[in-house]
């Protein structure tokens, strides 16, 4: 809502009081400003009369004018359209300074000399959709009573502020002035001036009669105006209007328009000859009915639009747009000027389906007084009287369709201080109701039954008053006391489990990332490790790119680490922790990816590429803390887009929770990617796999280790290997690491050299020499009848 | 005698030329040897008397210590020399630089969210996790949003079916709070991720993340509100910063408020960080709606509380001066690497 200053203190008093102060007292007590911007005096600006207009010699759109400014006459060349002779015009002379900070100086236009320049409205700096259509593409015209030589700006009442309103939806009072004065009022306790509604009728009556035939129209009030003249409207209100942000039109448009500022209460005017009946309808329109509204297009309406009908044909599509068939036009003599409210819902939906928001439909959609209609529409009939000439026949017609209510609510001093933690008195809460326009009467002590007042529409219970009551106390004034009960805070096990995750993946080198959970449809299954088709789309994606919610971290994770790779870093690792849904599971994962090395170009020539086996590393190192044990079995799932024999299937009790590895060499190819290494894994699992930590106690006795050269198949996998040792050990193993893996030179094709140090201890006593080399025996024998392993 | 002294002093000028420790032992046998001229002195002894022997034999000692002394002394010189050699073969470059262990980095959200939580946590708040995918009921119906709300639209939120959606705040997890524990004393946090129907530009992400808070209570008021968010504040923004409130509307509060910081820069006198207003908007807060809690199954007559929310990355963007929201989502290894100093 833009507010004219000069508009408000009609209705309120703002003396002695900066604009700096006003604005803070709004900011902070009402409502935000989203805007402030000043309409200053111009030096040098003055009325003018164009006394020639001659061609220029060399410029075919341009003029020459003589031009009196009262104290000389100066030649002007003009680009205008409309300028002519006999009008009186605004003219910038020599060193006015036009907003923008355009400064108007001498020159020579085309070898023609020019004194200043005839302004239109936009040059000082108003926007050409404020300016009625007739000035749009020129410069402004004066009316005859403007003078020569005086101050244009104040003659057209555009020395003034605007100060733009930032409307949260449930002040539908302030999209008036008199909403914004009442709370002026409250806030400033300052006394209100109400406009005159007063109303000379003729002694003939208003003949229409009004019939509501819909529950969506709860009251519906006309009055019909005679001999109307249809001209401009004083300087004043189109003024007002435009610093409003409404375009000026003719004086019946303006002044509805004017009320509608006002009041908050939209009215709409037929041309009663053209509306071709003395009965107004009110009704809903039939399936498909079509009507032509006042901007020449052909609407077709369903049962859910409201209409207002002259007994048969659409006269108007209620609260959202007249129809062209019986609109103000020039010629208008006689009007039908109604005033109703519509109900919110209803209209929303009309102007949402036809996509036509108007200065009426928002205010009908946030709700309107409905008990200050008949004053709305008087106030509009007084205003006409005066600037149309109108003759306003005799009563107000209207049709009710509710029951008036006061709304009530009790609320105690006591009940305000423990809500707002405050001190209020007894006399400073009735004093904040008084100012507020809220009735009260003390029904028990210090217990308050109010009427709250009906322009308040957002009003409805005590709790609506205690915001009043803070917002006009001051909300800066509450004291400030922290809640005084005791909780334990803390984070949940599933809380410390994420942070350690992030912290210990951080600490080895990965930087976390965050990516879009949304995706192309056509890339949910790129990484997934099945199909599923239960997967969440949007109805209304923004674009094709975020249509569904992810079934895998890697598709943007991966997405990411190639926007750094683009850009030439291209040694990175990024891990992201987050959810990813099908309908009927969330889930959490961890997912990895790794490019190139993770200490690159050290003078010590020790570079680490990150491989499969360095993820795993990494992977098992966080894992640690955890009591789980995750298999790695091989990859043997649809999914294409993973390397066959350098990717891993990760599981946990036999259930698949993830995989790691290496995507394949035809994908990498067609997405243009480097070798990468990924790792993707649900952690749910870890959210209960507590580990204990329980001391065991230092084995005394000395520990005997061997190390074993062991060459066997290709094939073989080192677990298989592992699994025999153990199994043949028992339990004097206590350790076993493997320490080196060859293949190559000096041994056989098909086989490969493992080397694994195996550490034996007795905690009952010393494990003798002979006694350990009986194990490896057994070890030794094993491995050879099971996986055909022999020692190197 | 008068040889014995001889042979004292030339041997200790001898060992005194010594230049290295080969010389040094050699001339070290030569008179301390087991033919050497030490030794050779009692040879020659066999003539004299006893007491002539017993003076002779102490002469000889004498003059064997007094070499020996000489010659030790020399060799823990060449010894000392030989130990500074081999230090300075083993002489390193100090500043040459360590070894890169390459240490990762925590997201800048991750980090502001884990500072508000630690806040609150101190203040004896839980911290509770929803899900992403949520129904209208608890997004919406449950928080007093009504059916007209523009959020409501599907032009606005990220609708799935008409009945379900991506959340477009963490509210809804205060929510099933309430509905599961029925606590009559709660105090949480909800941090999550969020999702509005915007087109990403500077200012604007159709994913954020958000933290909501709920405090309820028998006496919880507005005034412990903006107690606690003047102790995050001065937590986020500084210890010296200062709040406001000023009105407005959210369906599930009431009060409604606005809550500004004082600005960091200027600290409240103006300035082009804060547009000249010496406050940056910070936060929406406010008294949760009696609907609300008659919703959740809490009797509003007996409780009351407060509720505010906020987003992080507006959070992050002020406190590492962050110019495009885009950044949080881009995963540009230099924008990550940015925050690897620092405790937070």
């Amino acid at each position: 809502m833009k507010v004219s200053l000069n508009f408000l203190k009609d209705y309120i008093s703002l003396e002695n009081l900066s604009i700096e102060e006003l604005k803070e007292k709004i900011y902070l007590q009402m409502i935000e400003i989203e805007g402030h911007k000043e309409y200053k005096h111009i030096e040098n600006l003055v009325i003018g009369k164009v006394l020639e207009k001659n061609k220029h010699e060399n410029a075919e759109k341009l003029s020459v004018c003589k031009v009196d400014v009262g104290t000389e006459i100066l030649q002007i060349v003009c680009g205008a359209p409309n300028v002519d002779q006999n009008q009186l015009v605004i003219v910038a002379k020599e060193n006015a300074v036009l907003p923008g900070n355009f400064k108007i100086k001498k020159s020579v236009l085309r070898g023609v000399e020019s004194n200043g320049m005839i302004c239109s409205l936009e040059e000082l700096g108003f926007d050409n959709s404020l300016v009625s259509e007739k000035y749009r593409d020129g410069i402004y015209v004066l009316p005859e009573a403007a003078i020569i030589g005086k101050n244009p700006l104040e003659f057209l009442h555009l020395i003034d502020h605007q100060i733009e309103l930032g409307l949260t939806p449930n002040r539908s009072d302030l999209l008036s002035y008199l909403g914004i004065a009442y709370d002026l009022k409250a806030i400033l306790n300052r006394e209100i001036t109400l406009p005159d509604t007063s109303v000379k009728e003729e002694q003939n009556e208003n003949p229409i009669t009004v019939e509501i035939a819909s529950d969506q129209c709860l009251k519906y009030s006309c009055r019909v105006l005679r001999d109307a003249v249809i001209k401009e409207s004083p300087e004043f209100i189109k003024a007002r209007l435009m610093l409003s942000g409404i375009r000026p039109i003719n004086n019946i448009v303006d002044i509805t328009n004017y009320v509608l500022l006002e009041y908050g209460q939209p009215l709409h005017a037929f041309d009663l000859d053209l509306f071709s009946s003395d009965k107004i309808l009110v009704r809903n329109a039939h399936k498909d009915e079509k009507t032509i509204t006042l901007d020449h297009q052909e609407r077709t309406l369903d049962e859910n639009d409201l209409v207002i009908t002259n007994g048969s044909d659409i006269e108007c599509i209620a609260g959202v747009m007249g129809c062209l068939k019986s609109s103000i036009t020039s010629t208008t003599k006689n009007i039908i000027l109604e005033a109703a409210y519509f109900a919110p819902e209803s209209i929303r939906k009309t102007s949402k389906k036809l996509n036509l928001k108007s200065e009426s439909s928002v205010r009908f959609e946030r709700k309107i007084d409905i008990t200050r209609v008949d004053e709305a529409l008087n106030r509009a009939c007084h205003l006409l009287q005066k600037y149309a000439e109108c003759k306003v026949l005799k009563k107000i017609k209207s049709a009710e369709n509710f029951v008036q209510t006061e709304k009530k609510c009790q609320l105690s001093l006591a009940k305000t201080n423990l809500y707002l933690g405050t001190e209020i008195q007894k006399n400073e809460l009735e004093d904040i109701l008084q100012r507020l326009g809220i009735g009260y009467k003390e029904v028990n002590h210090e217990d308050y039954l109010m009427i709250l007042p009906n322009r308040r529409v957002d009003l409805e219970n005590y709790q609506d008053v205690l915001e009043e009551i803070a917002r006009i106390y001051s909300y800066n004034k509450i004291p400030l006391k922290l809640p005084s009960f005791n909780t334990h805070g803390g984070l949940t096990y599933k809380q410390h489990v994420l942070r350690f995750l992030e912290d210990n993946l951080s600490h080895l080198g990965l930087n976390q990332a965050i990516t879009y959970s949304l995706l192309n449809e056509k890339e949910i299954y790129e990484y997934t490790l099945n199909h599923t088709d239960d997967y969440y789309k949007l109805l209304m994606p923004l674009s094709e790119d975020r249509k569904c919610y992810r079934l895998s971290l890697l598709n943007n994770l991966i997405e990411s680490a190639k926007y750094n790779m683009d850009r030439n870093f291209d040694h990175l690792s990024l891990f992201e922790i987050g959810k990813t849904y099908t309908k009927t599971q969330e889930k959490t994962n961890l997912g990895v990816v790794c490019v190139n090395t993770y200490n690159s170009l050290s003078f010590k020539h020790q570079e680490n590429k990150y491989d499969y086996y360095a993820v795993k590393g990494i992977l098992d190192s966080v894992l640690q803390k955890f009591d789980v044990q995750l298999e790695y079995r091989k990859y043997d799932l649809n999914n294409p887009n993973y390397h066959p024999y350098k990717t891993a299937l990760l599981y946990y009790r036999d259930q698949l929770v993830g995989v790691l590895g290496s995507l394949h060499p035809k994908y990498l190819q067609k997405h243009n990617l480097e070798d990468i290494v990924v790792l993707e894994i649900n952690i749910d699992f870890l959210f209960e796999a507590q580990k204990q930590n329980i001391f065991e106690t230092i084995n005394k006795f000395p520990r005997i280790e061997r190390d074993l050269a062991l060459i066997c198949d290709l094939s073989v996998e080192a677990s298989e290997v592992v699994h025999v040792i153990r199994q043949s050990a028992k339990n004097v193993l206590t350790h076993y690491e493997i320490f080196d893996l060859y293949i190559g030179e000096n041994i056989q094709e098909n086989k490969k050299s493992l080397g694994i140090k195996l550490t034996f201890e007795n905690k009952e006593k010393t494990l003798s020499s002979e006694e350990v080399d009986q194990v490896v025996q057994k070890i030794l024998k094993n491995l050879k009848e099971k996986l055909s392993i022999a020692l190197r | 005698m008068e040889n014995i002294e001889l042979l004292i002093k030339n041997a200790v000028e001898k060992l005194e030329v010594c230049k290295n420790l080969n010389e040094l032992n050699e001339v070290k046998a030569v008179y301390l040897g087991k033919n050497g001229s030490v030794s050779s002195i009692m040879k020659n002894a066999g003539a004299l008397s006893i007491e002539e022997k017993k003076e002779l034999g102490m002469k000889s000692n004498i003059a064997r210590n007094q070499i020996e002394e000489k010659y030790n002394q020399k060799l823990a010189e060449f010894e000392s020399k030989i130990v500074e050699e081999k230090l300075l073969k083993e002489r390193i470059d100090v500043t040459l630089p360590g070894v890169n262990f390459n240490s990762g980095t925590l997201h800048p959200l991750t980090r502001v969210i884990r500072d508000i939580e630690d806040l609150y946590i101190s203040m004896g708040y839980e911290i509770k996790d929803g899900p992403e995918i949520e129904n209208d009921l608890y997004c919406f119906e449950m928080l007093n949003l009504p059916k007209n709300h523009p959020a409501r639209d599907m032009q606005d939120s990220f609708y799935i079916t008409p009945e379900l959606l991506l959340r477009t705040h963490t509210s809804p997890v205060q929510v099933r709070t309430m509905l599961e524990e029925k606590r009559e004393d709660l105090k949480i946090i909800c941090p999550g991720k969020v999702y509005r129907r915007d087109l990403d530009d500077a200012t604007h992400s159709h994913q954020f993340m958000q933290i909501e808070g709920l405090v309820l209570g028998r006496e919880i008021n507005l005034s412990n509100l903006k107690a606690t968010l003047l102790a995050m504040a001065r937590k986020m923004f500084g210890e010296n910063r200062d709040i406001r409130l000023r009105p407005s509307y959210f369906p599930f509060t009431e009060p409604s408020v606005e809550v500004d910081v004082s600005c960091a820069k200027c600290g409240g006198k103006g300035c082009n960080i804060c547009k000249n207003t010496g406050y940056i908007e910070v936060l929406g807060a406010g008294m949760v709606h009696n609907n609300v809690l008659e919703m959740c199954g809490y009797d509003s007559k007996e409780i009351q509380g407060f509720a505010f929310g906020m987003g992080v990355e507006r959070f992050a963007m002020l406190k590492y001066k962050v110019d495009d929201i885009r950044h949080f989502y881009t995963n540009d290894i230099r924008f990550l690497k940015n925050f690897k100093g620092g405790l937070n």
